[in-house]
């Protein structure tokens, strides 16, 4: 994997440093089971601790459900199930963010349910790398802006706008007809 | 620069006028010294188009003045002093907004050629210009809406001064600030309609006949060329108009000689008129030489008749229109309202938690319990005021209805007199705007096909003129829209037998009325032509369902052969807050509508039936109802499975009555809708979220989408086996 990622990293030596350069900048880290993700700061509203989550009918597994939001109702998404992760245990530290951004000229709103969040860590642009390029038989993973290194903890920076995107906004609602 | 002067001097005379009395000398002296100073001073400058023409108009009236002047008269010159600030403050705006247009470009205005192009035409517009559109094209809506509203009122009873006066007042605006936006094409037509009116105003010849339809020609014409001009804004594209506006402006300007006889009117449509009028033409005074032959009865003809003489009298009160005093308004960002009403929303539902928590609601405090009613009374009241903060009375689109209604029926060649009752009723805004559509379709289909052509009313003895009547009215919580009319009413056979053939049902089905009168409503049913022949209706019939469901609201029709059709449309009150039955399933807990709701009973085991085990029904007092259980639609878990234990709620969506198997009926309450959230996406059965009492989020269970789900069933039956037994079954009725 190191090696890997070092023949990348000459190849893409130019590319890399644009990457980073556009992606520095201070990040909210949380922690999905072993994994650590990192989110624009600029995008995260708030933090709120795990509340009553109202299912959804025929929606896809990953999403959680609804939450009332000071009277606003946001769907909530279970990153880990989004990523193909198991379920995860409830714990005090499982918290869900308040994301908010802007797609396609529409403000959505929306919730993330993850394990528990770490830190707001300034990340430099030398110490961002492009994404990895896993192939085709992996999951999708376009959502995945860059790496952030920070000691010896390697962190996923996510493109909030791609977790859930219209397309899949869409399938939601064309999940089976239950009968 | 022009205006400064005239500017300080109009405001010095505005105030004037304010203070002016009739019967007082001296206060109409000073008025009449001031008016004279401006025109002095008019001349001695260089003035715009528009703000000239002002002062010419205000001059006209000052001079009215003279003679011993009436209190009608110095309301005139309030008017146009109004009119010549509005215009002078326009120009300032216009000049900030086409600085690269030097005075002697904005001068030729008049005399440009149509068409060319013009700062307002051009794909590059600035903010300003923009603003300055937006502003021009809400004013002319008003302005156009108003002119309807008078040109009805003359049709009905004759044109007086004042209302021959409001109409020139919307094309002389509409003219001036064309002018000034150099949208040469508007301007024209305005300017034509409006010499077309002054002549009238003159006395030269009566707005009657052709002349009237003329103007009623240039009103719609104008909202055409309006809405093109909005929507090439919205795109930021270049204004070209695809409209013909120089025949039309022909036409009228053919009108101008007072010989006219509105012999320019497109042959075939003259024809046709003429077809109507031999079957109509009552014995009674011929009409005058310079008048088309008028459609109306008899009763116009003679109101026409003495209309025909200028008759400058005084204002006859409302009726007239337009001249109404308006109470005052303010204009509020739209999103801002929507906010305080989402706003009070939230207040209603905090206000229910703290009543309702169990540590105050057990106080013994007499001084809490006080203070707590004392609070609902407040948040009602004030939900109250929200609500009404959006709402709208329907008289606009009754008013557009009428007019369109007049049309289609000279169209169809069929008299049709449309009455209104209930115009004041208030709705909310956004839905004032939705149910525009529904009634055009609906209002179509009832003189296209339902009112028969005037020789067959005759053999059948009914009067020659067919009647819709368009009411609104409040019932129970509810706005109700009624549209009546005195025609053929539906053709039940034809129904059925078009409805056997597409399938819809099967032969051995026997309907009970209303469900036979909702066929119409079926999608695709409506565009077989063969339809439109036989039953009367049904073009566009399932674009008004779709419509009028998305509203939350419910269309029923009583029919009757021979005596006509009434479509009833029920709606809810505002589109923000609906009633609703809380209702348990399992762990989960959904709102269903109330007005979806027809009953819920607890039924015994033998009212259970099934079919094939699996396709259950409800034989509720003969009527088999489809029952499904919410538990496998929703997908909620450990809810009761024996329906003898639990309760069925029928609900009824698109003319179709379903049970649904939930737990129990928690509480009726109104809770505040809210969309799913963005990224939720269309959920199936479900139409949006609220918030519950206990804060959580509560889930508003579609009714349509689960009563389409059985129609669908039904489709799949006679699409896939056919076997009469399945079908029979997944119909679901008796």
């Amino acid at each position: 994997m190191n090696s890997q990622g070092e023949k990348q990293e000459r190849t893409l030596i130019e590319g890399a440093a644009a990457v980073g350069e556009q992606l520095a900048g201070k990040y909210m880290t949380f922690k999905l089971a072993n994994e650590e993700y990192g989110l624009e700061i600029l995008k995260v509203r708030e933090i709120i601790g795990l509340m009553d989550i109202t299912r959804v009918p025929c929606t896809q597994e990953f999403m959680s459900g609804v939450i009332n939001l000071r009277g606003k109702v946001i769907p909530v998404i279970d990153l880990r199930l989004k990523f193909g992760m198991e379920r995860c245990q409830v714990t005090e530290q499982t918290v869900i963010i308040v994301v908010q951004y802007s797609l396609h000229g529409r403000n959505m709103t929306m919730g993330l349910l993850v394990d528990q969040v770490l830190e707001v860590l300034s990340i430099e642009a030398a110490a961002i790398e492009p994404p990895p390029e896993f192939g085709s038989s992996t999951l999708r993973s376009d959502f995945i802006l860059g790496i952030g290194k920070a000691e010896k903890r390697v962190i996923f920076l996510l493109d909030i706008g791609r977790i859930l995107n219209a397309e899949e906004a869409g399938a939601v609602a064309e999940a089976t007809v239950a009968s | 620069m022009d205006g400064c002067k005239v500017k300080l001097k109009i405001e010095e005379l505005a105030g004037a006028i304010v203070a002016a009395e009739a019967d007082d000398a001296e206060s109409v002296a000073l008025v009449r010294r001031l008016l004279d100073e401006i025109e002095q001073s008019a001349k001695s400058q260089e003035l715009l188009e528009p703000v000239a023409d002002a002062l010419g108009d205000l001059s006209t009236l000052g001079r009215a003045l003279a003679g011993h002047p009436s209190a009608t008269d110095l309301q005139h010159v309030a008017e146009a002093v109004d009119e010549a600030q509005k215009q002078l403050a326009r120009c300032h705006a216009a000049r900030a907004a086409s600085c690269r247009f030097n005075q002697a470009n904005l001068k030729q205005i008049g005399s440009a050629p149509s068409g060319a192009q013009s700062f307002a035409g051009t794909k590059q517009r600035d903010a300003d210009t923009i603003a300055l559109i937006g502003e021009f094209l809400s004013e002319s809506e008003e302005g156009l809406s108003r002119a309807d509203q008078i040109l009805m009122t003359i049709e009905d009873s004759e044109a007086s001064a004042d209302s021959i006066n409001g109409l020139f007042r919307v094309f002389h605006t509409i003219k001036g600030v064309a002018g000034f936006l150099e949208l040469f094409d508007i301007q024209s037509l305005a300017h034509t309609t409006e010499s077309l009116l002054n002549g009238c105003r003159e006395g030269l010849y009566p707005l009657i006949g052709a002349r009237l339809d003329l103007v009623f020609d240039a009103t719609a014409m104008m909202r055409k060329i309006l809405a093109e001009l909005a929507a090439a804004v919205e795109a930021s594209q270049e204004f070209i108009t695809a409209q013909d506006i120089p025949t039309l402006v022909a036409r009228l300007q053919a009108a101008l000689d007072p010989t006219f006889e509105g012999g320019s009117r497109k042959a075939e449509e003259r024809d046709h008129l003429e077809s109507v009028n031999e079957d109509v033409r009552l014995p009674g005074p011929s009409p005058p030489p310079d008048e088309a032959p008028p459609v109306e009865s008899s009763q116009s003809i003679a109101a026409e008749a003495t209309a025909a003489a200028p008759a400058p009298t005084k204002a006859p009160g409302s009726e007239s229109g337009g001249d109404t005093k308006l109470r005052a308004t303010i204009k509020v960002d739209l999103e801002r309202v929507d906010r305080l009403v989402e706003m009070i929303g939230e207040l209603v539902v905090v206000e229910a938690m703290v009543v309702g928590a169990p540590e105050i609601a057990h106080s013994a405090s007499a001084r809490v319990r006080n203070c707590l009613s004392q609070l609902e009374k407040v948040t009602h009241d004030l939900q109250d005021v929200g609500m009404r903060m959006r709402m709208l009375p329907v008289s606009g689109v009754f008013q557009k209805m009428a007019r369109m209604a007049r049309d289609v029926g000279r169209k169809a060649g069929k008299q049709v007199r449309v009455i209104l009752s209930g115009e004041q009723t208030e709705m909310d805004r956004s839905m004032v705007e939705q149910i525009s559509d529904p009634l055009v379709h609906m209002i179509r289909n009832s003189i296209d096909h339902g009112i028969e052509p005037p020789d067959v009313r005759h053999k059948l003895g009914k009067p020659e003129e067919g009647k819709v009547r368009l009411s609104a009215y409040h019932e129970g919580g509810h706005v109700v829209i009624e549209i009546a009319d005195d025609g053929r009413g539906l053709n039940r056979e034809a129904i059925l037998k078009k409805a056997i053939a597409q399938g819809l049902i099967s032969a051995t089905d026997t309907l009970p009325e209303d469900e036979i009168n909702a066929l119409i409503f079926a999608p695709g049913f409506s565009t077989a032509e063969k339809v439109t022949d036989i039953s009367g209706r049904g073009v566009g019939m399932d674009v008004v369902r779709r419509n009028i469901d998305a509203m939350r609201g419910r269309v029923t029709i009583k029919s009757v052969p021979g005596q006509g059709t009434t479509f009833k449309i029920t709606l809810p009150l505002t589109l923000a807050i609906i009633d609703g039955m809380l209702v348990a399933c399992g762990k989960e807990r959904y709102i269903i509508p109330t007005l979806s709701i027809i009953e819920s009973i607890q039924p015994e085991a033998a009212m259970l039936v099934t079919q094939g085990g699996s396709n259950e029904m409800l034989n509720m007092r003969g009527n088999i109802l489809p029952l499904l259980r919410m538990d496998r639609l929703l997908g909620a878990k450990d809810a009761i499975q024996d329906p003898s234990k639990g309760l069925v709620v029928i609900i009824e969506g698109s003319g179709r009555r379903v049970g649904l198997l939930v737990d129990e009926v928690i509480a009726q309450q109104q809770v505040v809708i809210k969309n799913m959230g963005e990224g939720v996406g269309e959920v199936p059965f479900v139409s949006g979220a609220a918030i519950l009492s206990d804060g959580r989020v509560g889930l508003i269970v579609n009714v349509e989408g689960i009563v389409s789900l059985i129609v669908e069933r039904r489709h799949r039956g006679f699409a896939g086996e056919g076997s009469p037994a399945s079908a029979g079954a997944a119909s679901g009725t008796d």
